[in-house]
């Protein structure tokens, strides 16, 4: 780290060295000590110079590093979203950048801009071997190049290993909030009335989900000889319905599907084995449903509990 | 002509929509020389006056540039054709389709419409004969059904002009 620090230090030497030629005298290069003469803008005439001064420099090797550290940020603005890479102190609005070690350019919101890319590119159905193809941040890191937007330099996976944490850990939450650049939305979304509704809304769906209220997504159901659809859809939702109601009202914890299991009798679903049995036991009372809908969800379902 | 590609007529996301705005915002204080935006309030398809530089074949001569933007600009490449009539120049198409790398394999997400512009002129000013491409006339039939620059496989062979 200090190593690091007193070598930027000697480069910033060599800067002033470079540009002031002759006039700059190094006195120590390190802590730096140094003088430059400055004279006004005449075009070298001499004799229209009244002034000129011998600037001395000087800098303890604490103060050295502390000011390069303050200003050890890129200026300018990312070359993608076009907003200034770092924001003036005390402004609030941050989002990350990475850099690509190879060629130091810097990018904010990588992440979502290499998702962009991979839309586009699966949109146009474009090769996706020459650069990062994939959205899978493993993925990434094997592959081992893409090109620097700016200078076209060859990226290896390394340079952007710094970053892969951040990819890994809130990708989604970088694209997210990152592309909202008005905080009106954040105002929006943690203000009293919203936290509120959300609380609700999720008590809600605990409750829902306790009474077994929710439609799951649907699980795979294979078809294999043997397993007929039934016929009667619009009386299969009618039952479905009316299970649900008796659910509500007495309220014992059981799955809306249980009352259809007998039709999809390979839903792996233990919980419901007893009454699946009980179902299968009594093949011939699936004929009734036609004419008795909604006894006979009561039965497949929660009759006797 | 206004020929567009399918993708450039979804409507702009929103990453795309921030970007041009504040590639707008950047040309109204600082306009590449030579070209000048015809204000609409389209931000999707852009409308630009070029004037020829002086010493050049094209020397005063107006022509004008239409760029649309598809929805996941700048990832995508914007689509830049000349409007009627289009400068005679070895890579540029009578129907307005330009012959340029950048605009298509080439596109890289750190180009401008303003650094477009500045390759669209260099290319005018550094040409040495007033002449169409030799397949003018074949491209030019192949697409009459309005297809798009950008759904050409295009042979970038010169780089004199």
């Amino acid at each position: 780290m200090a190593i690091a620090a007193e070598e930027e230090v000697l480069l910033e030497v060599e800067a002033v060295e470079s540009v002031y030629g002759d006039d700059c005298r190094v006195v120590r290069r390190f802590p730096p000590h140094l003088h430059v003469h400055i004279r006004p803008r005449t075009a070298d005439d001499s004799s229209q110079q009244f002034v000129d001064v011998v600037l001395g420099i000087q800098l303890g090797d604490k103060e050295a590093v502390e000011i390069l550290s303050s200003m050890n940020h890129p200026d300018g603005n990312c070359p993608m979203c076009l907003n200034p890479l770092v924001h003036e102190v005390g402004h609030d609005l941050f989002l990350p950048f990475m850099k690509l070690m190879s060629c130091y350019h810097c990018f904010h919101r990588w992440w979502s801009w290499l998702q962009e890319q991979n839309e586009t590119r699966i949109e146009n159905g474009r090769d996706t071997s020459v650069s990062l193809g994939s959205s899978d941040v493993n993925d990434i890191i094997k592959q081992p190049v893409g090109n620097c937007p700016v200078c076209r330099k060859v990226f290896h996976a390394e340079d952007i290993r710094h970053v892969l944490d951040l990819l890994d850990t809130d990708h989604s939450q970088l694209t997210l909030e990152a592309t909202d650049l008005d905080s009106n939305a954040e105002e929006i979304l943690h203000n009293e009335r919203e936290n509120e509704r959300r609380e609700t809304f999720a008590a809600l769906l605990k409750k829902q989900e306790e009474n077994s209220g929710l439609f799951e997504p649907n699980k795979t159901v294979e078809l294999m000889p043997g397993i007929f659809l039934h016929e009667s859809t619009p009386l299969m939702t009618a039952s479905i319905a009316q299970s649900a109601c008796e659910q509500s009202e007495n309220s014992t914890g059981n799955s809306v599907t249980q009352s259809n299991s007998s039709q999809k009798p390979n839903v792996s679903d233990h919980r419901n084995s007893n009454t699946r049995r009980r179902n299968r036991a009594h093949p011939p009372r699936r004929k009734d449903v036609n004419s008795q809908s909604s006894r006979t969800a009561g039965d497949s379902g929660l009759g006797e509990r | 002509m206004t020929s567009t590609s399918a993708q450039s007529r979804k409507t702009l996301s929103k990453i795309a929509c921030n970007r041009l705005q504040k590639e707008l915002a950047e040309w109204q204080v600082n306009p590449p020389a030579g070209f000048k935006h015809k204000v609409t309030d389209n931000l999707q398809r852009w409308v630009i006056e070029v004037t020829g530089a002086s010493g050049t074949l094209y020397t005063g001569e107006l022509y004008q540039l239409q760029v649309d933007f598809p929805e996941h600009y700048p990832m995508e490449a914007p689509q830049v054709i000349f409007l009627p009539p289009a400068p005679a120049h070895p890579h540029i198409y009578s129907n307005g389709h330009i012959c340029l790398d950048i605009l298509y394999d080439s596109w890289s997400p750190a180009m401008t419409v303003s650094s477009i512009c500045i390759s669209i002129l260099s290319m005018l000013s550094s040409s040495t004969v007033k002449q169409r491409p030799v397949d003018n006339d074949r491209y030019v039939k192949n697409c009459r059904n309005g297809r798009s620059p950008k759904e050409t496989r295009w042979w970038f062979h010169d780089d004199k002009v």
